[in-house]
């Protein structure tokens, strides 16, 4: 478009400039109000200091809030980790009750010698806490086939037990297996039968079940889940184990932990219930 | 000579506690590594009252006697006590040789701290093998490497105290020498001895 006149000329360039420069203006007068003199902050921290020393709650109610921010972030921190977790179901073996407010569930590897002195240690603990119904113990199988090649098997073996028995025979069939077992991949797998026949099982039927492959026969694809639950819920060596309370709080425990360590931390699950 | 220097270092009182408190926290700090999710856990809970925190941070240092071998604890606390005094004696060495103005120290301190980080791969349980080179193994897929070994990775506790002993002579070494300013002649005196 061509301007002819000069004066028209002059109005256009006059009014591109102004829209220039106006947002410009418009920037330094905002800037302009957010910076105080030196005596109009004395004066806001004079009513700020004033109003507080007049609603001293609000310190209080602030403190609070920020409180109740930091657990809801670490609630839903917590919640999110316990999504890596299979639940407690009825395929778990677990001693106690199964509606107590806090469960240990324990990754566990019939080879391994910390798994032997922790189990002696979670049945003391049960002990203490079983009659009360608060606590209940999960067990569930993370077999190290890398450093137990025979572990896999007595995992089989335990759910032979329980096929058999229910809760109780598993249970029994592991105390019994973990206190003859040598540990580090030594046990001799012609006990498994034996021990069946300890506590009180149908050893034919035990030996028919104990049947299959190394990878657990019938029972491959539970301890499979089971490991795999173990490993997505941060599990990287045995024993492991978790401590939930009701609310969802984990409390994850690698390795053996001495009864008192692990009293403790139940109680510290308790409490919070 | 090593003895002499220990007892010069470790008679000072300030040292004793120095390399104890350091040895304490080593000691502690073995024990929490394998758990330290959950001691950060413990220390930062919001509703969990600090006489509890305590309780269950102080129960954890019990699993030297529940997660450890008897080899790989006595080389947990062994490598407490020696990275104390490495500390301890490093410290002093150090201090000595500024306070003298020599350059010298500084030489011993960094080969020190060698044989102080070499002792750190020691540092781990037997259920869980060794906090330092675990982790490093299995960031470079060599996880495994560690369960082929004889005795599953606990070689790197007797390797740690080895280091750590070194360090520790190495260092009580340099306090027995007398320091000095070497003089290095170029070539050979020139000046007639019949002129005197």
């Amino acid at each position: 478009m061509k301007i002819k006149n000069p004066v028209k000329q002059l109005i256009v360039a006059f009014a591109l400039s102004l829209a220039l420069v106006m947002p410009a203006w418009a920037d330094d007068q905002s800037k302009a109000t957010a910076h105080f003199s030196a005596e109009q902050n004395t004066e806001i921290e004079g009513i700020i200091h004033t109003y507080l020393l007049a609603h001293p709650e609000v310190i209080t109610e602030a403190m609070q809030k920020l409180q109740d921010q930091e657990k809801q972030a670490e609630d839903q921190r917590l919640s999110e980790a316990a999504k890596g977790v299979k639940p407690v179901n009825a395929e778990d073996h677990i001693r106690g009750d199964v509606n107590a407010a806090v469960k240990v569930i324990e990754f566990s590897d019939f080879e391994c010698p910390f798994c032997k002195g922790f189990h002696a240690t979670m049945e003391q603990v049960m002990t203490d806490y079983e009659k009360d119904g608060k606590v209940a113990w999960v067990y569930r199988h993370f077999p190290l086939d890398q450093i137990h090649s025979k572990a896999r098997k007595e995992a089989q073996a335990a759910e032979c037990a329980a096929e058999q028995g229910g809760n109780k025979a598993f249970w029994a069939y592991a105390d019994r297996l973990f206190e003859i077992a040598p540990s580090n991949n030594r046990l001799d797998l012609a006990q498994l039968p034996i021990v069946a026949k300890d506590t009180g099982l149908d050893q034919a039927k035990f030996e028919t079940c104990l049947q299959g492959d190394q990878r657990g026969g019938k029972f491959a694809a539970h301890i499979e889940a089971n490991e795999q639950d173990g490993m997505a819920s941060g599990g990287t060596g045995t024993p492991y184990s978790l401590v939930i309370n009701s609310k969802g709080h984990i409390f994850p425990v690698n390795g053996a932990m001495p009864a008192d360590a692990v009293k403790a931390i139940i109680d510290a699950a308790l409490k919070e219930e | 000579m090593i003895v002499q220097a220990l007892a010069q270092v470790f008679s000072r009182g300030w040292y004793v506690a120095l390399a104890a408190m350091i040895a304490l926290a080593t000691f502690v700090l073995t024990t929490w590594l394998g758990n330290l999710g959950l001691v950060w856990q413990i220390a930062t809970s919001q509703w969990l009252p600090i006489a509890d925190k305590v309780k269950i941070l102080l129960a954890l240092i019990g699993s030297i006697s529940t997660n450890f071998t008897i080899f790989s604890a006595s080389c947990a606390i062994a490598i407490a006590i020696l990275f104390g005094m490495n500390i301890a004696v490093i410290t002093y060495v150090f201090r000595e040789h500024r306070r003298l103005g020599s350059q010298s120290g500084q030489i011993v301190t960094a080969t020190s701290l060698g044989g102080l980080v070499g002792g750190l791969f020691g540092i781990g349980c037997a259920a869980c093998g060794t906090f330092v080179l675990s982790p490093a193994l299995a960031f470079l897929g060599a996880g495994t490497l560690i369960t082929l070994l004889p005795f599953g990775g606990e070689e790197f506790g007797a390797l740690g105290v080895g280091l750590l002993s070194l360090s520790l002579v190495m260092s009580t070494r340099r306090i027995g020498q007398p320091m000095l300013c070497q003089v290095t002649l170029l070539t050979q005196p020139t000046f007639n001895t019949k002129e005197y």
